[in-house]
């Protein structure tokens, strides 16, 4: 059974730059993720909130991932990765090298 | 119904489609070096094979770029529509059956393949840019030009009418110093033929010598290397007839009894100068360079012992014994030109397996140079299953550049869930000397399940990225050049 | 540099596409009848650089069209950028100019005064794509529709019906009336941004604008789509409002307000603005419409219908949202307007408790007569899905089409499969003579655990006998809005 939720810091496309994020760095990302912060000042002034809003979510609706900057939408977590190279774990090198070349 | 085998899933289902993406997405800077384009050429197969034992080699011609211009990169693959590929297409279903066997076409088509099995081509192995002109290439047949602006398909080249082999090689080589094209085709004069003819052409793409050669054994010499003074013909014993391929076999068989082979041709000598070196039979597929100094020829590439593991299991041998094969080493061969023997000496010089493609930096083919470019499995570096997938380090982590003289190794990590394909050096823009630019290379992203072009400085490998292409798809190529805006016109 | 890294959305199967295509002989599993000879053309959105707001909405991205073309048994795909003038003037900055969901005071300075004046200029041309006349065109409902070559797909340019169509916009749910053959079509905020102008025109079967009417609505808000009958026209009013000032306060076009009542226009199809006549009812969204007919003094109008905001990147400002108690799903429904009545008030009935997606179809020539059955996705959590592979949105996801016989009240279902989210049904006739419901319902179905979109068939008097055929494609599509068939008698497809 895989993990439904990756790590944020790995959830992201290139090699090593991902891996040796630092602090700073994953603090970037998040904030990031909640968009800029004047948005998000317009938008939970919009939404009526007193207190200091939850974070935005990524939500899911229409069958498409959103972004709800109240952060009341329900979360919408992709699998963790497509481990599209599983159909190749069970291939014999010899086999694997020869239909599957160079890579 | 169009069905592809079950085994082919995941990352490595069917591509099968032509793409453009406008202003590609990019992590990093793209260097102002950057002016032309990253071409490759792969095989992909439109229908599936007809045999279930042929192999992925008999796949159609496929073609991407990698544009890059102003620090912008733009991506475009399209088929190469070869008369197979639009008979293929007419038809709705496969008509051509085993790699390079026309006999075992379809009935539809089959004695045209059989009495010219030039026809046949899929022209998908590699690429070449010579005298402003594109080309795909496969060895059985012309190369196929191709316009660089658009990846239409113009149509088999034969040099002004100049060139009379019905075969061509997929890895010809330029000379630098003087830009000729130094070209040959085995199997010249028609199917299983011994003849051997090799061409030099002139920068303009005109013919200027030719040699006819008989080989002493009719086999498939994929790669050449040259030297300014040489040019050097290697080949192991995989071997055919026409006994065999009416038998229905791929064209290739492994026969381990006989031995491997380097032809050796002076470039300012006639045919009747060739001389037939022989040593312990392994596959000669890819080679990296090589020079000559005195009478001391060197060829340096990443062999394997025994087969060719990728050609294994669908190259059988033709005695029946099991076939054996192991991963490609860097490999140094000495010939000495002024001994009466017909033997030459071989040294491994890195005990890891490497991607046999291994590539230099194209500004000093047929010189001496001293680094060689590879992909390789570094296991000390992490690989993460549970995005990627079970692949059980079975995978080209690494790309590293190889000093031929001092061994040493430096190393780029392509990152924990990623394979790369072939690597490619591009100089940087005003350097002269050997590895001055960068290396880059396609690394499929198992986690994505797309593929990204990594750019690494070549002299810093350890750094990382200096920019990735990120595409939104896979994509896949067997072999590829950089080729400048000088070189040709990508429009 | 393009960098989409900001866009937490653009993730796995829904990181960015931004590629055109061409698949020759796609891939089948199973058989495609061979009867299927035209088109299936779908349109949606896909940014070509980022947003510039990252709650922007998924409309404001630009449009992207994609086309199945089936002949005898084989069928090709080619996908393709709508090239607006947006599009070319993005492409050659290298970069989003465009701000908010149609709010040009939002844009790049380098052109906001054109865009605001000109708001039209900003259409994407991303939600819907039909044939009329020999024509193909995509269109949006904030500008002129886009005319595209059918062979090819290359954008031609936008349609101005030889200068005889006044409305600055368009509408993404004209109505091709299958007895005439004549195109009704509309638009709202006719003369500029946030007017309350409603242009409506009929283009006869050769592509001439015949008629021209022009009305107001009781107040500015989306008309995103109507219903015709064969006598007459039926404009919904919801809910969504915008003005000029809430523009200028760089906000998004719509904002919800669930005080705002629903009017329903129905004017006769022979009628002047006169004769227009509005009925009023409770708060309701309609965004899109199944069919509508006449029956003596009776308009009866069909829908997908819900009674609270659909659309969270259309927020309500502070004290218009809905209330706690509201409901939420969306229910096919009827309403009914006696148009002999003194009062303006409608009847409602729900007619199937099933929860559906807002987008929903019948058999195209029934549009404006009486017919018998409705198309639309539900999300049914009972079938299995697998959220290890495809992600924690068991019951989110629209996973199965049903067929709803509004004649005797069942229903039946197609899966799609435990990994899959469907788009919008289309029907296909199986011959043009065949009984209503005789053919075949078609749809994109989007496999999140492989990474590719999969163009289901099913049959669709047997939905619950699952595929005919399914056509793979090796990539994942973007998203879409709408799509349609089309055969090629009506088009000059490849």
């Amino acid at each position: 059974m895989h993990d439904l939720i990756c790590d944020e810091n790995r959830a992201d496309a290139s090699g090593p730059s991902a891996r040796r994020l630092s602090r700073r760095g994953f603090l970037g990302r998040a904030a990031a993720l909640a968009g800029s912060t004047a948005v998000l000042a317009r938008l939970s002034a919009l939404a009526g909130f007193a207190s200091a809003p939850r974070g935005p979510v990524v939500g899911f609706h229409m069958d498409r991932p959103y972004l709800d900057p109240s952060g009341a939408a329900e979360p919408y977590h992709p699998p963790c990765g497509t481990r599209s190279g599983e159909g190749m774990a069970e291939i014999a090198t010899v086999q694997l090298l020869g239909q599957f070349g160079y890579c | 119904m169009i069905e592809f085998p079950k085994n082919a899933r995941g990352f490595n289902q069917p591509m099968r489609f032509e793409a453009d993406v406008y202003d590609c997405q990019v992590v990093g800077k793209i260097p102002s070096d950057f002016t032309g384009a990253y071409v490759r050429v792969g095989p992909e197969f439109y229908f599936p094979q007809k045999y279930a034992d042929d192999g992925p080699v008999d796949g159609d011609g496929y073609i991407n770029l990698f544009r890059f211009r102003n620090g912008r990169v733009d991506y475009k693959s399209r088929w190469v529509k070869t008369l197979r590929w639009e008979n293929d297409r007419e038809a709705h279903r496969q008509l051509y059956g085993k790699y390079r066997n026309p006999f075992t076409d379809d009935p539809s088509i089959r004695d045209l393949t059989i009495a010219k099995p030039s026809l046949r081509t899929s022209a998908n192995t590699h690429t070449l840019a010579h005298a402003g002109k594109l080309f795909a290439i496969k060895e059985d047949a012309l190369p196929y030009e191709m316009d660089p602006r658009t990846l239409d398909t113009r149509a088999p080249w034969n040099f002004h009418g100049e060139y009379d082999s019905q075969t061509f090689s997929a890895h010809n080589k330029i000379d630098p110093v003087t830009g000729e094209l130094l070209a040959y085709g085995y199997e010249a004069a028609g199917l299983c033929t011994p003849d051997l003819f090799v061409y030099t052409l002139s920068k303009a793409g005109h013919v200027t010598r030719r040699w006819r050669l008989k080989m002493p054994r009719v086999s498939m010499i994929h790669d050449m290397a040259a030297t300014q003074k040489h040019f050097i013909f290697p080949f192991g014993p995989y071997v055919t007839s026409l006994e065999w391929l009416k038998a229905g076999n791929c064209h290739w068989g492994w026969d381990p009894r006989e031995p491997s082979i380097i032809g050796v041709l002076p470039r300012d000598g006639d045919a009747e100068d060739v001389r037939w070196f022989k040593g312990k039979a392994r596959a000669m597929v890819h080679i990296l360079n090589a020079k000559s100094e005195g009478n001391i020829v060197t060829l340096y590439a990443a062999h394997v012992d025994g087969a060719f593991i990728p050609f294994m299991p669908y190259f059988k041998s033709v005695d029946g014994s099991p076939l054996q094969g192991s991963g490609a080493l860097f490999r140094k061969y000495t010939i000495d030109l002024g001994s009466r023997h017909d033997t030459y000496q071989e040294e491994v010089l890195w005990d890891t397996p490497v991607q046999d493609i291994a590539r230099i930096d194209t500004r000093f083919m047929t010189l001496p140079n001293r680094y060689g470019f590879s992909g390789y499995n570094d296991s000390s570096k992490p690989f993460d299953e549970r995005r990627a997938g079970n692949l059980r380090g079975r995978v080209m982590n690494s790309y590293c550049r190889f000093d031929l003289e001092s061994r040493e190794v430096r190393s780029y990590f392509a990152g924990d869930v990623h394979s790369l394909q072939e690597s490619c050096f591009v100089p940087r823009t005003g350097s002269t000397s050997e590895g001055d630019g960068y290396l880059i290379g396609v690394a499929n992203n198992y986690a994505e399940m797309r593929s990204e072009l990594i750019i690494a400085d070549a002299r810093h490998l350890e750094d990382g990225d200096v920019a990735r292409v990120i595409l939104p798809f896979r994509s896949s190529g067997l072999h590829g050049l950089w080729i400048g805006d000088d070189e040709v016109d990508f429009g | 540099m393009v960098d989409f890294s900001k866009d937490p959305t653009a993730r796995g199967f829904y990181a960015p596409d931004r590629f055109e295509s061409n698949v020759f002989d796609c891939e089948v599993q199973g058989r495609v009848p061979t009867e299927m000879n035209g088109a299936f053309v779908r349109v949606g959105t896909e940014w070509l650089y980022p947003p510039r707001f990252a709650d922007d909405s998924i409309f404001n991205a630009d449009g992207f069209v994609g086309l199945f073309r089936f002949k005898n048994g084989v069928v090709d795909f080619a996908g393709r950028w709508v090239r607006t003038a947006r599009w070319h003037e993005d492409m050659a900055a290298s970069r989003q100019l465009y701000g908010y969901y149609r709010n040009p005071f939002t844009d790049d300075p380098r052109l906001r005064a054109q865009t605001i004046e000109r708001p039209y200029l900003r259409t994407l041309a991303n939600t819907n794509v039909i044939a009329h006349a020999g024509k193909l065109f995509a269109m949006k409902e904030d500008g002129p529709p886009y005319e595209l070559d059918p062979k090819t797909l290359a954008t031609r340019g936008p349609m101005s019906f030889e200068g005889r169509y006044r409305s600055q916009t368009f509408s993404a749910h004209p109505k091709i009336d299958p007895v005439s053959g004549e195109m009704i079509c509309y638009g709202y905020e006719a003369t500029g941004l946030a007017s309350n102008d409603v242009f409506l025109y009929s283009v006869d079967r050769a592509g001439r604008v015949t008629r021209e009417v022009r009305f107001k609505a009781p107040y500015v808000s989306m008309i995103h789509d109507i219903a015709v009958t064969q006598r007459h026209i039926v404009f919904p009013v919801f809910a969504y409002t915008t003005s000029l000032e809430r523009l200028r306060a760089g906000r998004i076009h719509w904002a919800w307000d669930a005080h705002l009542p629903t009017y329903i226009g129905i004017l006769p199809r022979d009628g002047e603005a006169r004769d227009m006549r509005w009925f009023k009812g409770p708060t309701r969204s309609i965004v899109h419409t199944f069919n509508a007919r006449t029956e003596g003094s009776k308009v009866i109008l069909e829908s997908p219908v819900t009674e609270t905001n659909p659309f969270p990147f259309f927020p309500p400002d502070p004290g218009n949202g809905d209330s706690a108690q509201a409901r939420h799903g969306t229910t096919i429904r009827r309403h009914v307007f006696e148009l002999d009545s003194k009062r303006d008030d409608f009847s409602e009935e729900i007619l199937f408790e099933q929860s559906v997606s807002g987008l929903g179809r019948i058999d195209d020539r029934y549009i404006s007569l009486p017919y018998r059955y409705a198309y639309t996705g539900f999300s049914d959590p009972s079938r299995p899905f697998d959220e290890s592979r495809a992600g924690n949105l068991r019951g989110r996801v629209t996973n199965c089409y049903g067929r709803f016989d509004l004649r005797s009240g069942a229903s039946a279902a197609y899966f799609a499969g435990d990994t899959h989210t469907l788009n919008e049904p289309v029907f296909v006739p199986r011959r043009p003579d065949s009984p209503e419901g005789d053919g075949y319902l078609i749809g994109i179905a989007n496999n999140l655990a492989e990474m590719r979109s999969e163009l289901v068939i099913a049959d669709a008097q047997h939905l619950e006998a699952g595929d005919l055929a399914r056509i793979i494609l090796p990539f994942r599509l973007g998203a879409q809005v709408h799509g349609n068939w089309i055969s090629e008698d009506r088009l000059a497809f490849a």
